[in-house]
This record gives structure tokens, sequence and C-alpha cells, in this order.
């Protein structure tokens, strides 16, 4: 799958270790969406209140929709509340539901049994996805992008609509999580994205995750994601000047007399700010090959944006990297 | 400033290493373990997260609940002289949940029952927390045999690692006899269930527990309780003991962080929920500090931050003239500088901010980004060096 593909599909799932960047990406492919007049949804797993933030908006974490721009809102959700309102569905009675959610024993039951809150959380994308406009039949959002929680959480959430229906041969829930892994597993409509760092534990984690999500999980994957690349350091005749400026100005015991010392101190920390990049992307380098070696799919590479304003600010900048076609796409091979 | 991380070393039992994911806390928490090994302290690192190249390359290598020793000669190849010992544990989850069990269960027969139980098996998997609980009670399991003098813990990689603080009243509730009673009623147990027993709503919600998972769930938690239903009070007063433990003198939270503002968003998350848990926070660190990288600060004194220079001074035809560089190359290295100095200079300003929010009570303790990925014993003591500066070493004295 390409972004293109991925972009195409009904479900775009984000995943990976915690401080890559997930929350941000989430954010920027949705601002990128929304502008090319996409309805898009952001979908927050774990995190509350993350991406009403990093877009600027005060909006504290709720279990309603919050628009946060045009054609582009988020919500947050959060399994307790999914089960509320799917059992409000389920007993036909209000009255009845309500004493029940404040029998001591349900929220016993809740909070103890295995991966339930997990599995509706889940299943509330089965419900999202199938939601659709009053009077058109045409779906409510074109695109949800769900911002997973760090690896671990991430497969635990998304194993349970398999494992339940596995341990719970009968029932609502065997039935209804049935119908949620049909469409996670469904290529046609999601894609299963992992976004990482180029250095040694991401790179790993992002590994692991995606066996996990092809041979065990059986998700639709989609694209790599490789967050803050430094951009390509000089090669060939460049790089043989810039080696012998470096050698001229570390040989350097004294400054030339025409040349205020000033901007000695500046040469020198110039060339040291240059080493530090070109040390960075020699080291990502080595990742980068790894995972061209075992990812199928499009590996897309993001820049580094060292500093910004805002979170927002990022947010914005992150969206024009990827709709612009300067970015690095090293990997166009399709499955 | 940092003489304040190298007193938690000398004076605390338990070192609790937290922030969000990605900050750094695994190798933090194993470069404090390094040092305080060498300052001769016997010393256990504890970890559910761990990175396999550092765990490899510290002679570890196998990833279970064993305590293994770092052995000596890796110190001795870095040219350094552990006065005391370094020992490092990771983890499984299973295994150690399987290992509690095992510990409470009243007979062989209830404790293979257990571990086959369906329930179970679920909820050692999957049940979010646990993870938390496990670390928490290992933890506490070490302290109390007192084998070592320092432990450094390093907090399971949760986006805010609220569930770490919450794991044992998380046990508690779930170990509550009012209502886990409910569910090790005898009808319930031979598997028909005699809704008239209860009072109305109760047996609503059995019905409609029963409706949406089955009756078989019931049973299985139902015989899981009734396995454990002598340990109950063991686990809740030692859920108890355990927060006690981390709210205690001997034990100081380290928290890790890093400059960026969303990982700055999540400490200051942090230092909300320290305080009103009333666990104490002893340092922050503060990680991957780009600008440093270029002009590292001397081993003793304070960090400077840098560059700090000025790229108007810098004439680009000097550059292309003077040092044969071509015009578009000065212009990318330009570029590169400036946003080098800019970043510098935002980086400074939050730090000043964080120092602020710390309001002097909290020591801060900055660590570099460096040049290469840290996973080795090599890469620690470089850390070392900024946790804890040679001068304010307490063998040092």
């Amino acid at each position: 799958m390409t972004l293109d593909d991925v972009l195409s599909r009904r479900v775009l799932i984000l995943a990976g270790k915690g401080g890559v960047g997930k929350s941000v990406l989430a954010a920027a492919l949705g601002w990128m969406g929304a502008r090319e007049g996409k309805r898009i949804l952001l979908v927050e797993m774990d995190t509350v209140g993350t991406l009403p933030g990093l877009l600027g908006s005060p909006g504290g974490p709720t279990y309603t929709e919050i628009p946060l721009a045009p054609n582009l809102s988020c919500l947050h959700v959060d399994g307790r509340s999914g089960l509320e309102e799917y059992l409000q569905i389920v007993l036909k009675s209000k009255r009845l539901a309500a004493r029940i959610f404040r029998s001591p024993l349900y929220q016993y039951f809740v909070n103890v049994a295995p991966g339930l809150k997990e599995l509706m959380a889940v299943g509330k994308i089965w419900d999202l996805e199938h939601k659709t406009l009053p009077g058109t039949g045409r779906p409510r959002y074109d695109l949800f992008i769900v911002d997973m929680p760090a690896t671990g959480h991430a497969v635990s959430y998304l194993r349970m609509p398999m494992a339940a229906v596995k341990t719970l041969k009968k029932g609502f829930v065997h039935r209804e999580a049935q119908k949620v892994a049909d469409l996670l597993q469904d290529p046609r409509k999601t894609s299963f994205n992992i976004v990482t760092l180029p250095s040694e534990m991401p790179v790993n984690e992002a590994f692991e995750l995606y066996e996990k999500a092809r041979f065990e999980l059986r998700l639709p994957i989609g694209c790599l994601f490789v967050n803050q690349v430094a951009p390509p350091f000089f090669s060939g005749e460049s790089l043989e000047r810039f080696t012998r400026w470096k050698a001229h100005v570390e040989a350097e015991t004294e400054s030339p007399k025409s040349v205020l010392p000033l901007a000695v101190q500046s040469e020198r920390e110039l060339l040291a700010c240059a080493e530090s990049w070109r040390k960075r992307r020699e080291l990502q380098e080595g990742y980068l090959e790894r995972m061209r070696k075992v990812f199928p799919n499009q590996i897309l590479h993001l820049p580094w944006i060292p500093w910004v304003d805002s979170p927002r600010s990022l947010v914005e900048r992150l969206a024009e990297c990827l709709a612009a076609a300067s970015l690095e796409r090293p990997h166009e091979k399709e499955p | 400033m940092t003489v304040a991380l190298a007193s938690l070393l000398e004076e605390k039992r338990i070192l609790v290493c937290c922030g969000s994911g990605g900050t750094g806390k695994t190798t933090v928490a194993a470069a404090l373990g390094v040092q305080a090994a060498l300052a001769g302290k016997r010393v256990l690192a504890l970890t559910i997260d761990p990175a396999r190249r550092l765990a490899a390359s510290l002679g570890l290598s196998a990833i279970g609940n064993a305590e293994t020793r770092v052995p000596e000669e890796k110190f001795l190849a870095c040219g350094v002289h552990p006065r005391g010992t370094l020992h490092a544990m990771m983890l499984d989850t299973k295994g150690a949940f399987d290992d509690v069990i095992a510990r409470y269960a009243p007979s062989e027969e209830v404790r293979d029952n257990i571990l086959r139980n369906r329930f179970y098996q679920n909820l050692s998997a999957a049940m979010a927390g646990s993870h938390e609980y496990l670390a928490a009670e290992t933890l506490y399991r070490i302290f109390l045999e007192d084998r070592y003098d320092l432990i450094i813990l390093d907090t399971p990689p949760t986006r805010h690692a609220l569930d770490f603080l919450e794991a044992p009243d998380r046990v508690k509730s779930f170990f509550d006899r009012r209502i886990s009673g409910w569910f090790l009623q005898p009808t319930l147990r031979v598997g028909r269930l005699g809704w008239r027993v209860f009072h109305r709503t109760t047996g609503t919600v059995f019905r409609m527990i029963e409706r949406v998972t089955g009756a078989e769930f019931l049973r299985d938690v139902s015989e899981f309780l009734a396995g454990l239903a002598d340990a109950f009070d063991i686990f809740r007063s030692r859920a108890d003991e355990v927060l006690e433990l981390l709210r205690s003198d001997g034990t100081a939270f380290v928290l890790v962080t890093r400059t960026d503002p969303v990982a700055l968003g999540e400490a200051s998350f942090f230092f909300q929920r320290l305080r009103e848990g009333g666990l104490p926070l002893g340092a922050c660190v503060v990680n991957k500090v780009h600008a440093l990288c270029v002009s590292p600060p001397a081993s003793t004194g304070p960090p400077a931050v840098l560059p700090s220079g000025h790229p108007e001074a810098l004439d680009a035809a000097y550059l292309r003239n003077r040092r044969a560089l071509p015009a578009g190359m000065v212009d990318q290295l330009m570029e590169c500088y400036r946003q080098c100095l800019r970043l510098a200079s935002q980086e400074a300003e939050r730090l000043r901010e964080l120092n602020s929010r710390l309001s002097g009570t909290v020591p801060m303790c900055i660590v570099p980004a460096f040049d290469e990925d840290v996973f080795d014993l090599g890469g620690l003591l470089r850390i070392g060096a900024f946790l804890i500066p040679a001068g304010s070493r307490p063998d040092a004295a």
C-alpha cells in the first residue's frame, strides 16, 4: 500500500512506540485530508485531550465529537462510555440502564472483565464507520484516523475482537466482536500503519509490531512512517570540499588576521552544527536501510522539524511536508 | 545543582523513573544504576521494557524474572572499577503473574486450576494495569528480601503513566470482598444461575452480563475468585503496603522528560499527579537536549546551552572564497546553523520555564542528545557523567 491507498480507505490506524509522534502525525494527516475536502474524524484511543490540544483547541476530553477545523473533528473513545452507550441500546430502557450503571456490581464487572473496555473502544470504530448522514445515506465521515496507544497497549486493543470471538462462543459480544474483527481485517476498508523513529528501540518495536499485526492479528498493513529523519548530507564532490574545509578549520590554531574573533567562533560553531547533522544522518542511514529490507510496503520519511512555536505549527508544517511531492519515498513497491 | 541526584543515590532505597514514552526512562534508570554501583552500592535495576541491545551488551541475555549480575569485566573493560554490584532484572509479566498466583494459591491443585482458567489467562495477558501492578508487587517483594541497598525501577511505558500509580488501588478494588463475593455464590459456581437469591438490581446485572458474555464467563470468574478467596486479604494489605512504601522517605521519583512541547506537557501533568498522590519527586532529568550536543559542557560546573554564536558575523563570501565552499552548500550550512541556534534558544527558554515550575525545590539535571544511540556500558557512563558530575560524587569527597 502507498500513502494514497491508505488515505482512500475508511479506517487509518496509527501505532508505534511511545514518543515517536503518533498523535502529531494523526493530526497532520487529518489536517491535510480535511484541506483536500475529506470529512475526517480523529479518534483518540488512549490519551485524553492530546489531539484537540495539538490543534490549539481548548476543548477538554469528552465522549462527543469536537469540531477542530472545517471538515475535521476529534473524538476521544473510551471503553466505559462505549459500553454504556451499547447497553442502552441492548436494554431498550433508559431507566433500567441508569439503575444498572449505578450498581456496584456493574462497576466491578466493568473493571475486572478483561479486555471488555478495549473491546468496546475498538467496537466504537465499527459503530462510527456505519453511521450515515441523515436522509442521504452517505457516510458521515470519509476517513477515520485512529491514534492508538503505545505498542503493547495497541496490540491488546486490536487483539480483543478476535480474542472475544474465540473465547466467547456465543452471546452478544461474540456476534458484535465478529463484525468488528471483519472490519479491522478488511483490506478494502482498513490500513494498519506504523510510526517510528530511525533509532534503535523504536525500530525494533516497529518490526515487532509489524510481525504481530501481519501474522497474528492479520491486519492489512499500510505504510511505515519514519519520523524525524535528518535530510541527506552532502555527497560526492561537495562532501570532499566539506571535509577539506573541516580539516582547515580544525588545523587552524591562530585566527587569520583579516577575520574578526566573533567570526572565528561562529565558523567553529557552524562546523559543529554541520558535523552533528552529518553524524545524525549517518547513524539514521543504517536504520533506514534495515527498514527497507524488512518492510514490504511504502516507507515515508518525515523530516525532523527542530523548532516550532507551538504544537499546532508543528502539525501544519508536517501536513505541508506530507502533501508536498518532495517527501522522500524511497520504497515504491506494491505488496 | 546535580549534587541532589548523587545524594538520592546515597540516601534512598528506591528510585522510580517515570515519564512519558520515548523520553529515555530505561536508559536513565540503567545509567543511575551504574553510577550507584560505582559508588559502592548493591543495586538492582528493574525494568519491564527491556532495550534488548542494551541488555545484551551488559551481558544479560535472558529476559525472565531472574536477577542477573552485570559482570565486573564489563566495567573493567570501560576502565572503571565498581565498588558495589549491579544486578538487572527484566520483568516478564506473564511469568510474574504466575509467580504471584503460585505464592498465594492454597494448594497445588487450586494453583493449576487457576493457571488453566480462561479468565485468568486473559486477565494476565490483557488487563490494562496488570503490568503496573506486577512491577509494584515485584519491587515490594524484592525490597522486603533486603538484598540490595538500592532498587531502581523503570516504570512501564504507558502514555500518561497513570496506571502505575493507580495499580495498587485497582488491585484493592478487584479483591473487594463485598462485591467479588457475589461471584462466589455456590449457585453460580455450579453453573445454574439462581438469580432470585440476589437483590433485584444485582440479579438484573448478572442476567445482563450473562446475556452479553455468555454464562461461561461468569463461571470462569467465579472459579478464579473462589480459588484465591483465602488470599484476598493478603492481596489487599499488600497493595496498601506497596503504596505506603512508594510514599515513604526511602523512595524518590525521578521524572524523565525531553524539551519538546509534547513531552513537557506530559511532564507537568506528572508533577500534578505525583503531588496529588503524595509521592515524593526527587529530581527531574531533562534528556536528549539537542542544543548541548554542539558544545558539551565540561564534566564539572553547570552545562552551558550552546551554540550561542552569531551567524551574522559570518560572511558567506568569506566561506565561498577563502574556504572554497560552493555557494549552494554555504546556504545549506548557514540554514543548518540558524536552525541549531533557534533550537538552542528555544530549548534554553523551555529549560528556564521548567526550572521555575520546579520552583527550586526539585533539582533539574540536563543530559544532551548524543550523536550515537546509547546501548552499552560506555554510553551509560557518558550519560552518568551528566547525571552525576564528577565533583558531586559522594565517593569523591
